[in-house]
């Protein structure tokens, strides 16, 4: 079983955002999707979910991809209604749901729910919770689905060190035991070298790039893509460590100039760099 | 039973538990429409005792005290009768119209739907003349038409633009006003006399009501309630925001084609004989939320039987006040909202996070 992207092209205006996209996904693993802010990470992630007119094929098993196969968590994903949590993650399976709401369906929101120890909180309403806790109600009510590809844009973006972890794990725990293929949007580059089998590398020209962890992430990708200078060291598990030192120099300047005002306002730490 | 089973099973009696209570809460919204009806039914401006009343209920139409039976069957309850089916219908509207809009303020005159059916009556008292059919249906029949021309001018907008909540405002927010100067064009050409027809008519008075009106009204809603009821689950879904119901598998724009489509022929039916009955459908999907929740298999019927339960209050209350002249009773329930719609904005100012 596999996922495979074939010549994806995604124009939008004038602008091409994903040039020639072309990959294969095994079942069972989790891919981390890094690059750039507006590179185009989000609209990869789009078109794979089928919520995005594309050029191209994207096929499962050969055929292209039900909508009931994708679990799909786009990154605006703020619920100000005061529907209970519970009643949030049955909502998931709305297609499904009949008028009266079987044991069987609460049963299955519940295991959802308990995955990311969200049960204790299951009478709550939705917008009585942080941005953090709704994020991991909205990705359990993902997984309350069961889709064979689930697709998550920034899942991690509002968590904590602790329900990072606990999230990237229990994404890996759902790959490996339901043969589900994870793709998942991450800014935190070592958050994605620890927790992804492999990374696609999104650049700013909207090529990708797509291998394991070692083969993505190099000083001089790192100075491409990013525009910054890095050392790499060694972290746990011999994986990749990365370290932002500088801003790149000469001929980046004008990539580095676009990004330096995203580096003013620097994304929260990384959990690789402080574990 | 291990600790993992009492956890399932707490979760399931929970659950079951709160929809349980919100049966509950319909069922006493339901009881409390009746005991409003029957309060509505015997007070009137002829002085019949409550004894009276029961007994010409009893008798039927063709009772022997005939104006007893005259006053009840053919003056007040048809008026009681169309009290509920406009209320249910607004209410009903309502709530499909603030979640297919996301917006707390919406009411099923948002997207202008009611300044076409005010055009529409407008048009038919000064120009009814020409046509050799009877004002009471012309009224009706030009005020419904307009209605549905308005949700078709709604339609080819977002058809255009894309059905997203602000384009719908805003074409709503268009056609209101281009009514509204339509009817003030009207109104401005029109006779004294013609004038204050319009303005009776725009005012909202269940004194308008007839069997016949009752029938189509109360039609309208039995039609469209099972077309909503399917869609109880997409309309809870889009509560949860637009991006989150639509990568939930969720067609947003065809669910707000339906919905607004029933809101239209809703509040055709509601206003088209006994003209425009505001805050209603502002008020009852508010009370319908706080009181049973988001879920849409509750909140729905609750918000039409609040919506009976508000515009009959309101008769009720306009009765009590001035037991000799009825007040139309769309003054009362503007009048009435406007304290209740601060109400819900104080409380959902506490209640924000």
């Amino acid at each position: 079983m596999s996922l495979i992207l074939q010549n994806i092209h995604v124009q939008r205006g004038p602008r091409r955002v994903l040039s020639d996209v072309t990959a294969r996904i095994e079942a069972g693993r989790v891919i981390g999707v890094v690059g750039p802010n507006g590179a185009g990470k989000s609209t990869l992630l789009s078109a794979i979910a089928g919520d995005l007119p594309f050029r191209g094929r994207i096929t499962w098993e050969g055929c292209p991809i039900e909508p009931s196969l994708v679990g799909y968590m786009p990154q605006v994903s703020h619920v100000r209604a005061s529907l209970s949590v519970l009643e949030t993650v049955l909502l998931g399976r709305h297609a499904f749901l009949g008028w009266r709401v079987r044991a069987s369906d609460i049963d299955r929101a519940e295991v959802a729910l308990a995955a990311f120890g969200l049960v204790p909180l299951a009478s709550r309403a939705m917008n009585t919770l942080s941005g953090g806790q709704q994020q991991m109600v909205l990705l359990a009510q993902r997984l309350a689905r069961d889709p064979r590809i689930l697709v998550l844009d920034e899942a991690t973006s509002a968590l904590d060190l602790c329900h990072q972890m606990m999230v990237m794990a229990h994404v890996r725990w759902f790959a490996r035991t339901r043969r589900a293929t994870v793709i998942i949007a991450l800014h935190d580059l070592n958050l994605a070298v620890r927790h992804a089998d492999e990374l696609l590398l999104v650049g700013p020209d909207g090529s990708v790039s797509h291998g394991d962890a070692g083969m993505i992430v190099t000083k001089d990708t790192l100075r491409r893509v990013y525009g910054i200078e890095a050392d790499i060291l060694v972290g746990p598990g011999d994986r990749p460590m990365i370290v932002p030192v500088a801003l790149a120099e000469g001929e980046n300047e004008g990539r580095a100039g676009e990004l330096r005002g995203d580096c003013l306002n620097p994304p929260p730490a990384s959990p690789g760099a402080s574990s | 039973m291990t600790s993992a089973e009492v956890g399932l099973r707490g979760l399931r009696d929970g659950y079951r538990r709160e929809v349980l209570r919100r049966a509950l809460i319909l069922g006493l919204a339901g009881v409390a429409l009746l005991v409003l009806v029957a309060l509505d039914l015997s007070l009137g401006p002829s002085g019949m005792t409550l004894r009276e009343v029961g007994r010409a209920l009893a008798a039927g139409p063709n009772g022997e005290d005939r104006m007893a039976a005259t006053i009840l069957w053919r003056l007040r309850m048809p008026q009681t009768a169309m009290g509920v089916a406009v209320g249910c219908c607004l209410g009903l509207a309502g709530l499909q119209m603030q979640t297919i809009l996301d917006n707390s303020l919406a009411s099923p005159f948002t997207l202008g739907f009611s300044a076409a059916a005010g055009f529409g009556a407008a048009l038919a008292i000064m120009f009814g003349a020409l046509f050799p059919i009877p004002g009471v249906i012309v009224v009706p029949v030009l005020a419904f038409t307009m209605t549905l021309l308005a949700c078709v001018l709604v339609h080819l907008v977002a058809r255009t633009r894309g059905a997203t909540s602000e384009v719908l405002v805003l074409a709503g927010i268009a056609i209101l006003f281009f009514f509204q100067s339509l009817q003030s064009l009207l109104q401005y050409l029109a006779s004294p006399e013609v004038l204050q027809q319009i303005v009776f008519w725009l005012f909202g008075s269940l004194l308008k009501a007839n069997w016949p009106a009752v029938a189509v009204t109360t039609g309208i809603f039995l039609v469209c309630l099972p077309l909503v009821t399917r869609d109880v689950w997409s309309l809870t879904a889009l509560r949860l925001g637009e991006a989150n119901a639509a990568s939930l598998g969720l067609r947003v724009a065809a669910l707000r084609y339906r919905a607004f489509t029933l809101v239209a022929l809703l509040t055709a039916g509601a206003v088209s004989f006994v003209g425009t009955i505001g805050f209603v459908g502002l008020i009852a999907p508010h009370l319908a939320r706080s009181l049973a929740g988001e879920d849409h298999r509750f909140s729905l019927p609750l918000a039409a039987v609040m919506g009976a339960v508000c515009l009959i209050g309101a008769s009720v209350f306009g009765k009590l006040m001035s037991p000799g002249a009825v007040i139309p009773v769309g003054i009362i329930t503007a009048v009435a909202g406007i304290p209740m719609l601060l109400v819900v904005i104080l409380r959902k100012g506490s209640a924000a996070p």
